[in-house]
């Protein structure tokens, strides 16, 4: 079982072999040894018995309606995923070519960046002035088609490259505006809910500092009536409750009190509330 | 792995031999499909929920949200907070669904969704735990005094364990992991993850003495002992 060495203190042999006595996987001879080590060391014996009363702790009987709620939040998960229009088929032919022509740009982005790069490392005859620029011009133009292949991959067909597309949007800093915009779009509008949930991660994460964070926080707020989904609904007043934009506590009072919501919604927004006080 | 038991809605363990059934009670009818989705592996229905058959994740729940809860109460300390997570767990399953690989272990991979909320959470509580005093004192029925003092002081002892520690002696003593697995969901070797499990199991000790020593001699002075158990 140990293949180390096995120190020659008794304690510290039963040390290095009780997390597998335990356990009950130590092999029958080291077994039989630390049952007779537990004879005659109190110290060790009383760990040993610490661990078989933490497992008579009781364990608490989970609540019946924690399995109502966990049907009601499948059925909603369901009923939001199967009018996906592009689960069919035959719009999966159209997924290569717009993602093609992403990566097209990506690459040519990458590939321009290199070439300029190259240029600035062999213009060491010009000024060091000359050479920051270069490389903060060249710094803008890599940033920029970034944004551009963002954009380009949150308006794709498949619901997988829209996914991808939020989550490259992470990994430009600082965050844009016009990609901010985007994914509010997303957020609004985008089919699936598995996109909105991402856009709203990515949006949270703006949301919470920075020049952006006022007009993403007013966007959440004026996204909620958008949506469909109660699991978006309910990831949306987390995120709200989160950030606490002014604006959101008057909308959790209306959504905790409108029957037009799930009562999954309403209870999440009146939970809400009870933090915001 | 196989689930839990099937239960009747009274609590008690389904019988599904027919013989024991027809000596005492009506026999239950149990759809074929439940028995079916019990020998069936966690594994096989992750993959299921993977490939978007979405209502596979109901027997993953019935199999799995007890254990959930008991981690959080232990790790979180409140039963409504706890309830909440396990929510959550089964909102990221389906939503990181496609990072599912069929073929490995699927209570490995629900744990480290389950830790990644966890830790979410007291981040938006900015660390602070608010214990359930009722959670802290678990008495069973019939139970003697004295066991229930001792248990009272082990279950504080592991509420003042530091926040690692606590979380491995739980991932190990009660939510049945092996010390592999939990040091892929700790990314650390299993030998690593011993070590710590007998450094918290020492630490546990500590505060378990402190605890009943403190219980003791306020005993005392409610009886008007000093801390010798001689009349003041």
């Amino acid at each position: 079982m140990n293949e180390q060495a096995v120190p020659d203190n008794s304690c510290a042999r039963a040390e290095q072999w009780l997390p597998d006595y335990w356990q009950g996987t130590l092999g029958s001879g080291e077994r039989a040894w630390v049952d007779q080590h537990l004879q005659t060391c109190a110290e060790c014996a009383e760990l040993a018995a610490f661990w078989r009363e933490l497992g008579q702790l009781p364990e608490v009987e989970p609540d019946p309606r924690q399995r109502r709620r966990f049907d009601a939040m499948l059925a909603a998960y369901e009923a939001t995923t199967s009018r996906l229009p592009w689960s069919q088929g035959w719009r999966m032919w159209l997924r290569p070519l717009p993602l093609g022509f992403a990566l097209v740009l990506l690459l040519a982005g990458l590939g321009g960046g290199w070439w300029l790069h190259s240029l600035s490392s062999t213009a060491l005859s010009g000024s060091a002035q000359d050479q920051a620029s270069e490389i903060a011009g060249l710094r803008e133009e890599v940033n920029d088609t970034r944004q551009l292949v963002v954009l380009s991959m949150l308006q794709q067909q498949s619901a997988n490259d829209r996914l991808a597309g939020v989550s490259y949007s992470n990994r430009l800093s600082p965050p844009d505006p016009r990609i901010m915009q985007a994914l509010l779009h997303s957020l609004q509008y985008d089919p699936s809910p598995d996109v909105r949930l991402a856009a709203l991660d990515a949006l949270q994460h703006a949301g919470s500092g920075g020049k952006s964070a006022p007009a993403v926080t007013r966007g959440l707020v004026e996204a909620f009536p958008y949506q469909k989904s109660p699991l978006v609904q309910v990831a949306l007043v987390d995120s709200l409750v989160e950030l606490r934009p002014p604006a959101a506590r008057e909308l959790l009072q209306r959504v905790s009190a409108d029957q037009a919501y799930s009562p999954e919604v309403r209870q999440r927004a009146a939970w809400g509330l009870s933090r915001w006080n | 792995m196989l689930g839990a038991p099937l239960r009747a809605e009274n609590g008690s363990p389904l019988r599904l031999s027919p013989g024991e059934n027809a000596a005492h009670d009506a026999p239950i009818m149990i759809p074929q499909t439940i028995i079916q989705q019990e020998s069936v592996t966690d594994d096989t229905l992750m993959s299921r929920v993977r490939d978007g058959d979405v209502q596979a994740l109901a027997p993953l729940f019935d199999r799995h949200h007890a254990a959930l809860l008991n981690f959080y109460l232990r790790t979180t300390g409140n039963r409504a907070s706890s309830e909440d997570l396990v929510q959550d767990v089964f909102v990221r399953v389906l939503k990181y669904r496609r990072t599912y690989r069929p073929g490995s272990r699927f209570l490995t991979w629900m744990y480290h969704i389950a830790r990644h909320a966890r830790v979410d959470f007291l981040r938006k509580r900015r660390g602070e735990i608010e214990w359930d005093d009722a959670y802290a004192a678990p008495v069973l029925p019939g139970d003697p005094a004295e066991s229930a003092q001792h248990r009272r002081c082990l279950a504080l002892a592991l509420q003042r364990l530091p926040d690692d520690k606590r979380e491995v002696l739980v991932l190990s003593r009660f939510q049945g992991l092996r010390y592999d697995a939990i040091g892929q969901l700790l990314k650390c070797e299993p030998g690593a993850v011993k070590v710590r499990v007998h450094r918290a199991m020492r630490e546990l000790r500590e505060h378990f003495h402190q605890i009943a020593q403190g219980q003791i001699a306020q005993g005392q002075i409610a009886q008007g002992q000093n801390v010798k158990g001689e009349k003041l």
